[in-house]
Order: structure tokens, then sequence, then C-alpha cells
């Protein structure tokens, strides 16, 4: 019989439904049995053995591990910046992992910052520039109240008399802030950081350090993966990865 | 390919001024770094010129000045003294935030590591420059970036992030984001550096492409055989611009003696109407000739060297051949049907020269006239590129 609500007439695809949380709590960001196989010349190498994992709001989540343990992989798995081989990846009830390229990316411009070791600034625009282009493109604010509150977010990071300086001009700690800025653009509500305090110095590093933990307090979501052990202890919760798994049960404190 | 016909001649020896034409101008730039060890200084009084539609390489070794240079045109850093007009604008009177709109319509800019957003896609990283107010709608933004995208050869892959693509389609991407705003002119910084030898030459072929579409391209490069495919060359030792008529006559030497010589090279006119000059054997000089023809006729003992021989722009004699030829006691008359430029060293100074180093003496022979060679038309030289 003809559906008179889809003109069609073709029945809706079976809609997929989260999975219940780990522990009761409402998570942000849920991930069943993610696998990430990489096909290499050496033969397949499983860089994700079956990751579940609930992120909680206002989580300040680290995730620890040797160098190949799939701390990268997990992160890019988290921001749809690659692709999984098996599992799902929900946040907010939505099926990211089912998500066709072009939706993914105003998902993640929306819902994700992201920020790298490499600052990733494009050194021919200015820092307020750097801040004020992608928030342009997706459209969120309007021409002028982007560029405020881009200045905003500079004076965040305590980078607001340098905004029409070249990232040239200043030093790669403050030119992680100016990526800290960048990824803050859209109020995303999860930032997602792969160590970001690899190539700073320690003080440096504890600034930014400080930087997200204000954030956390004011009700983001981080996960951050980082190889400082001391840094991982000051954090809401660590997770151990080790050969594509989570070490212990699920990594709570 | 026309546009890439050599014009050395007309902008060369290396210019106290540029001609009115010349879409950017270098003038006697001088740029010191202050740091904890002291001072360096990255460029020395430099004057250079670059005209509409050229396709310019800026070679020479790590720190001899080539990124300094670049940044002093794109504004990235700021001379210590001296000046940049670019069209009309004067690059360093410009306020901060009045240099970023203007970087951004004027210049397109290309990086070695492509500094593409990792975040965005390939479509979003070629459209982001155009939100610095290039003029395009919204609505145009869109199928602006995609044509940019197809040009450089990426159709199909605009929704890919960065990290889903190769080293060389990162950086077509990159170029076609550098061309988001239309500009006239791109800058491009060791484009090639971090990609493997073919991927390098699709980047090469594109700019070559733009070249004939009207663009002026400079590029700095380590790569020898790319630079000898531009216009021409640029080859900086030591904060300074090497001689490009040395550069390309005595390719074998090192840059510092090349550097030697620019200094020390004094330019001459011989005219037709004067009493020709005799170059003498035992006499010490090197001539290098810049514009016209040389007729040499000479009594030297070599038979070879009876015969009338010419001397076009790019060749270049020694007093050593001709000692080499017929000992202490040949000499050659310099005839001109034309007024003839060169540039000559000679005395106590050329012999500090040769002794300087080992290896300037076996450059010179290793480049040096020979009687079959002088006759090839000089037309055929390149007098400023690495190809001669």
């Amino acid at each position: 019989m003809r559906n008179p609500f889809r003109p069609n007439g073709k029945t809706p695809a079976p809609q997929a439904t989260p999975p219940p949380p780990l522990n009761g709590h409402t998570p942000l960001i849920q991930l069943r049995g993610l696998k990430k196989i990489y096909q290499t010349a050496a033969g397949e190498f499983p860089a994700l053995n079956g990751i579940d994992l609930d992120i909680y709001p206002g989580e300040f989540l680290g995730i620890i591990g040797k160098s190949g343990a799939g701390k990268t992989t997990l992160i890019n798995m988290l921001t749809g910046v690659d692709r999984l081989t098996r599992g799902e990846v929900w946040m907010e009830g939505q099926p990211i992992h089912l998500l066709d390229e072009n939706k993914l990316a105003s998902w993640r411009g929306r819902n994700v910052g992201i920020i790298y070791q490499s600052f990733y600034l494009m050194p021919n625009l200015t820092l307020l520039q750097n801040v004020t282009l992608p928030m342009d493109m997706c459209g969120f604010y309007r021409p002028g109240e982007s560029e405020q509150q881009a200045l905003k977010l500079l004076q965040m990071v305590e980078l607001e008399e340098h905004a029409y300086k070249l990232p040239s001009a200043i030093s790669g700690g403050q030119q992680q802030r100016v990526a800290i800025a960048r990824a803050l653009a859209n109020d995303p509500q999860i930032i997602v950081a792969d160590e970001p305090t690899g190539r700073l110095d320690s003080a440096t590093a504890e600034s930014i350090f400080q930087i997200f933990s204000r954030m956390v307090a004011q009700g983001k979501t981080i996960v951050m993966v980082t190889h400082d052990q001391s840094l991982a202890r000051r954090m809401t919760r660590t997770l151990h990865l080790v050969s594509g798994s989570i070490q212990g049960a699920n990594g709570d404190h | 390919m026309s546009s890439m016909e050599n014009n050395g001649p007309n902008y060369l020896p290396s210019p106290q001024r540029c001609t009115g034409d010349a879409l950017i101008e270098m003038a006697q730039i001088t740029k010191t770094f202050k740091n904890a060890a002291g001072e360096f200084t990255a460029l020395k009084g430099m004057t250079a010129c670059f005209y509409p539609g050229e396709f310019v390489s800026v070679v020479g070794k790590s720190g001899s000045g080539k990124s300094t240079l670049v940044n002093m045109i794109t504004g990235i850093d700021h001379p210590t003294s001296g000046s940049v007009r670019v069209g009309d604008t004067y690059v360093h009177t410009l306020s901060e935030s009045d240099m970023s709109v203007w970087r951004g319509a004027n210049l397109g800019i290309v990086f070695q590591f492509f500094q593409l957003l990792p975040t965005l896609s390939l479509l979003e990283n070629v459209m982001l420059p155009m939100y610095l107010g290039g003029g395009f709608t919204p609505t145009q933004r869109e199928g602006r970036a995609l044509s940019l995208l197809k040009l450089v050869g990426l159709e199909g892959l605009e929704n890919k992030l960065p990290a889903a693509v190769s080293g060389g389609q990162q950086q077509c991407a990159a170029i076609a984001r550098a061309l988001a705003n239309d500009p006239p002119i791109l800058i491009a910084d060791e484009p090639t550096g971090n990609l493997d030898p073919r991927t390098a030459e699709d980047v090469f072929d594109l700019f070559a492409a733009l070249i004939d579409q009207g663009k002026t391209i400079l590029m700095v490069t380590h790569d020898i055989s790319l630079a000898g495919r531009t216009t021409r060359t640029l080859l900086l030792s030591d904060g300074e611009l090497i001689n490009p008529w040395v550069a390309s006559a005595l390719p074998d030497l090192g840059h510092s003696q090349m550097l030697w010589l620019t200094h020390h090279l004094e330019p001459r006119v011989i005219q037709p109407s004067a009493e020709p000059p005799v170059l003498d054997a035992s006499g010490d000089w090197l001539i290098l000739v810049t514009a016209g023809r040389l007729e040499l006729s000479g009594h030297s003992g070599h038979p070879d060297a009876q015969a009338r021989r010419r001397l076009g722009p790019g060749s270049f004699l020694s007093s050593l051949s001709l000692q080499k030829e017929g000992g202490g006691r040949s000499s050659l008359n310099l005839e001109a049907d034309e007024p003839v430029e060169l540039l000559v060293v000679e005395g106590p100074e050329f012999q500090r020269w040769l002794s300087q180093n080992p290896a300037n003496r076996l450059a010179l022979e290793g480049a040096e006239w020979r009687p079959d060679q002088a006759v090839l038309e000089a037309a055929s030289h390149s007098s400023s590129g690495w190809n001669s």
C-alpha cells in the first residue's frame, strides 16, 4: 500500500538505533566493535581490534599507549577523518559511521574541534584570518560576526594583541593556541587533540594543558592523545591502548 | 612553448634599477636577522626585477637567502632596508591588516609542505581563501573551487580529506587554493621539495600551463633540472645574486667563486669605430661577452686558431687558452661590427682569483672556449639558464 507520507511510495530504510550505554550514564559518543585493518605490502595490519567505549559529556579523556598502539587511528575514527573497517560510531543518537563524505564533513565542521601536533596554520594568513576563515566557510556566523567571535577566541587564548600578525611572527606555543582558537570557532561539543603538546617545551605544554582544563570546566568534552604520563594523570579518565585494544575495564579510574 | 622563450639579455647583468614594466621590483633589499648568536645578514642589498608572464626560478644552497627573498615579496617578512614594489603597491608601507588583504587578492602562495587544513575537504581548502573577499559571491565559490580542482587534475576527489590523497595530489590542491582569488602572481617556495620526481614533473607542468595563461610565477627550488626549464634563473649565494652570465658560462665553479667574479668583472663596451683592442697571451684576463658579437683574428701558433672566429653572448675567453694554444707569444685582435658589451677581469686580480682555488683553473679549462665552440651561433647560448 502506498505510504501517503512518502510520495514515491518507497518504504524508509530500517532505522538504525544507537546501542545501549555501557554503564547507565548518557554518553555523548559511543564506539562499538570498532575495527580498523590496514592493508599493507606485508599483509593485513589490524590497528584497532574491536573498541567499545562511551565518552561522556564534560569528560577530559586521555588516550595513552606506545607508538603503533592505535591512538591516532582511534582519534581518526572519532573525527571521521579515517574510515573504519567495522563497527559503529554514534554521537547523540546519530550514526556517524553511516554518513557519506559530504555529510560527514559538515557534521565534523559543526561538532568536532580538532587539534594536531602540527599547528596547520596557513603561513600567509594573519592569526585572525586563520581563525575566521573556517568559520566563514561553515556559515555558522554572519560576516562581521565571525571576526568578532574570532577576536574573542584569540582573547581567550591571550593572543588578541597579535591578531594581525602572521604565524611566523609568534612562537610555537602561541601558534598552537591559535590552532586551539580555530578548533573552538564553531563552538563544537567535543574537542579532539592528537598530541597537542608533543612539539612544545614543558612550560609551554603546561600552559596549553591549562587552556584545555579551563575548557573542560566550561563544559567541553575533550579527548586527548598524549605521551605525557603526568598530564594523563590530571585528566578525568585515561585509556591505555595496547595493540589496538583498550587495556583494563573500559579505562575508568 | 612561446611564453618560455629566453629573454635574458634584456634584463642582464644584475640591474641597478628595474625598467617601468617590471611587475615586481625589489630595490636594494637588505635583511638582517638578530638572534642570541648575533647577527646574520640573509640578503645584502639585493635588487631584482620580475616582469609580467615570467617564470623565474630561484636557486642556491640552503641559507643563501632564497626563502628570505620570496618572503620579502609576500610580506611574510620585512626588509631591514630597501623597498619592494608589486604592481602599484609598495608592500612594506601597508599595515599588517591591509597587507593581509592585499596579499589575499594579489599573491597565490604555495608551500613545500602543502599546508592544507587536515579537517577540511579538498574543495573546502580551495574555497577557504575566497572568504578573504576575493570578489566571488557565496554561490560562485563552490563552482569556482570545483573548476580549479578540475584544472589541477583532481576532479572527483573534491570531497576527500587531504590525508586520503597522495602528496602530489595535496600539492595540486594547494596550487588550486593559491589560485582561488585569481591572483596575477604565484609564489612557490620549494613546491616540489617534498615530492617524488614524477609528481614534481606534474606540478611543474601545471606551473608551465599557468604561465601560458598569463600568470607570473616565482619558484624557489633545489631542482636544477626544473630550474633550467623556467624563463630564467636567479642564483643566490650568501645573500647576493650571482651574475647570470657567470652562472651560465662557468657552471662548474663553486658559488662563492661565481660570486667573486660577479663582484670583480667590470663592464666594457667595444665600439665598432674604435681601434680594435688586442688580447695578449702573456697577459692575464678573462672576457665574457654579454651583447653583440666579437670577431677574433689572431696570430697564434695553433693551426685551428688561424681562422677568424666569433664570440657571441654567453661565450668567454681567457688568457689560459691562448697560452695553451700558442704559448706566450700569441695574441688576438678584437673587432666589432656593432657595439659589443663585455665583462672583464684582468691583471693581478685575475691571477689572484686563479690562485684562490685550484678548482677555478679546472672550471675555466673545462668550459673554455674552443675553436669549434666559438663559431657556434651565439644565439643558441642560454644567457641565464643552466642549460647552456
